[in-house]
């Protein structure tokens, strides 16, 4: 089991960031990297003329460092095709998120999170944002199959703008993630990525969902929060349940990779204290991953 | 600058069952590359032998421990509260805390203290009862004061913070502001007897900055807290989890030549890590007091 973070946090102190971050997640002992390509990593050459010398450079340094790209996050959030709000953007999001599918394929990633659709409230729209999910996902399942790369739908959630507090949105239910991976009948083009932390957020709990996905699960994010925020902090600081995580994970002979989306308790630390986050970050993932490995076959 | 760190959540940590018990915190602090320990004698750490008949025994063996690391307890913090509302189910608290902090005094003393943290009186709602209140905390604090001397080592007036019930946020009481912690420290007028400890991460609970506070306070400032949070809860995490401006914490540090130690508060950050983990997280809390230390004589 690869452990792996993303390079989002530990991009943000140069210009050609992702290559400072794979040096730095190298020195921390991971084994892999998440390719952040959403947010402030957009100002990288992802998207540009020529971007696959840049994907090349990254590569090379990540051999050079032992290092391999496991995972990539898609720019989000997903708009159809028509949305206005594309306009906002160098690019239509489709186009951007095939070419993020095309940059992660290069780089060797074995899946890229692509975020489903969800510009109109779940709750009421479920059949209408499944049809709209399934027809985006498969018009984008020849790009991910031609770059060597599965697409892992993630669980989402919303805000209810009276009640202010966060509910389900697409395949947080995961039942709904189950049928959508179902209906999309393609396992070389989709897998699921369960984001352990947006469980808790709509009412469940993580080991949970792991048993309700069981073998579908192909990777996490893996964050803790306190029940009530996105925190996105790395695990212990929250109150997530690590140990009945691992037991799941082991129930399920959860196969993939070991991928932490928790760079909120790196984001605050000045560059001189980086190494030691990311070496803590590392040290929490060697013992989550033995915790697992000590509940298979139990 | 002496880093130091408190024994407390290190010595909740369970080994084998039972808790690890402030020898063994000693241990870990020491082996992170701290420099000292702020003794904890407060919360789970009063089931530990610190208020019993052969309590130096128990104190002989920590200290032993301590030199054979390598590292010196520089603070302590004393049980508290200082005393509870005076209604009948507080009673045998009430009757027994004085005596409990005589004893703490005399323990963190014993084990090579610079200062011991004992919390201000803050019983009653604060405002209204701002003089009431500076009135029972003179009289505590005096009492205290030859206990102190006689143990070699100060008190120090901690700045807290309180409850607002009906609009449920955070709000001053005792010592909170600044300017009130220099009055009380004024008044009592014993530097040999009294220091002033500074709580960073209570400062901007109560809607001040820390650096305005440091400024405030100046030349009194003996000891510190050092945790951050999100301005909202005393959440005690290590810097640089919350949103607090260390930069400037550092640099009033500096400019009010402060002379005293670096010393954490942030065992919130280890409330639930388990027990393998702690040294990792002892080892990152180490590193950002390095840091720290290291900005504040850059400003120097």
């Amino acid at each position: 089991m690869l452990l792996s973070t993303q390079t989002d946090a530990s991009r943000r102190f140069s210009q050609e960031g992702t290559i400072e971050a794979v040096k730095l997640i190298a020195a921390a002992g991971f084994d892999a990297f998440d390719l952040t390509q959403f947010g402030k990593a957009m100002e990288e050459p992802f998207f540009s003329p020529g971007r696959e010398e840049y994907i090349d450079k990254i590569k090379k340094t990540a051999e050079e460092c032992g290092i391999v790209c496991n995972q990539s996050h898609a720019p989000f959030p997903s708009f159809t095709k028509d949305d206005p709000k594309n306009a906002d953007y160098p690019a239509p999001m489709f186009d951007l998120v095939s070419m993020a599918i095309e940059n992660a394929g290069r780089l060797g990633a074995k899946c890229i999170v692509v975020h489903s659709i969800k510009h109109v409230a779940h709750r009421g729209n479920e059949k209408y944002l499944k049809d709209v999910n399934m027809e985006y996902f498969r018009a984008l399942a020849p790009v991910a199959k031609k770059a060597g790369i599965k697409i892992a739908l993630e669980n989402l959630f919303e805000r209810d703008p009276i009640r202010k507090y966060i509910v389900d949105a697409t395949c947080a239910d995961p039942a709904e993630m189950c049928d959508w991976l179902d209906t999309l009948g393609d396992d070389d083009a989709f897998t699921v990525c369960l984001d352990l932390g947006h469980a808790t957020l709509c009412g469940r709990e993580p080991d949970e969902v792991i048993r309700a996905l069981g073998g579908r699960i192909g990777a996490l994010h893996v964050q803790d929060n306190d029940y009530i925020g996105d925190r996105h902090t790395m695990p212990f600081t929250g109150i997530i349940k690590w140990e009945n995580v691992c037991r799941a994970l082991a129930e399920v002979d959860y196969k993939g990779d070991f991928t932490f989306e928790s760079d909120n308790s790196l984001t605050r630390l000045p560059y001189e204290l980086l190494p030691a986050g990311l070496r803590l970050l590392h040290e929490t993932g060697a013992y989550l991953r033995n915790r697992i490995e000590s509940y298979r076959g139990k | 600058m002496i880093i130091s760190t408190m024994t407390g959540a290190c010595g909740r940590i369970d080994a084998g069952g039972k808790p690890a018990g402030t020898a063994e915190a000693v241990r870990m602090i020491a082996k992170a590359g701290f420099d000292a320990f702020d003794l904890t004698i407060t919360g789970q750490a009063m089931r530990e032998p610190f208020f019993t008949d052969d309590r130096f025994e128990y104190l002989d063996g920590i200290k032993k421990t301590a030199k054979e690391c390598g590292i010196v307890c520089n603070q302590s913090h004393a049980p508290y509260p200082s005393l509870l509302r005076d209604e009948p189910r507080y009673k045998e608290y009430n009757d027994t805390i004085y005596g409990l902090l005589e004893k703490a005094i005399e323990d963190a003393g014993y084990v090579g203290a610079k200062s011991i943290v004992v919390h201000p009186i803050c019983h009653v709602p604060y405002r209204g009862n701002e003089k009431y209140l500076k009135d029972m905390n003179m009289d505590l604090y005096r009492s205290l004061a030859p206990t102190a001397k006689k143990a070699g080592i100060k008190i120090a007036l901690e700045n807290m913070f309180d409850w607002d019930p009906v609009r449920k946020h955070i709000i001053d009481t005792s010592c909170e502001d600044p300017y009130e912690m220099c009055d009380w420290f004024d008044t009592l007028a014993d530097e040999e007897a009294f220091t002033v400890c500074l709580d960073i991460g209570h400062t901007v609970l109560c809607r001040r900055e820390p650096d305005e506070a440091i400024r405030v306070i100046g030349k009194r400032l003996g000891a510190l807290h050092v945790h951050d949070n999100d301005y909202i809860s005393d959440r005690h995490a290590v810097p640089f989890a919350g949103i607090i401006n260390w930069d400037n914490v550092c640099r009033a540090l500096a400019e009010v030549d402060y002379k005293g130690d670096f010393t954490f508060e942030s065992d919130g950050s280890l409330g639930g890590v388990p027990g393998e983990l702690v040294p990792a997280w002892l080892g990152f809390t180490h590193e950002i007091g390095k840091y720290l230390v290291n900005k504040i004589n850059s400003f120097r």
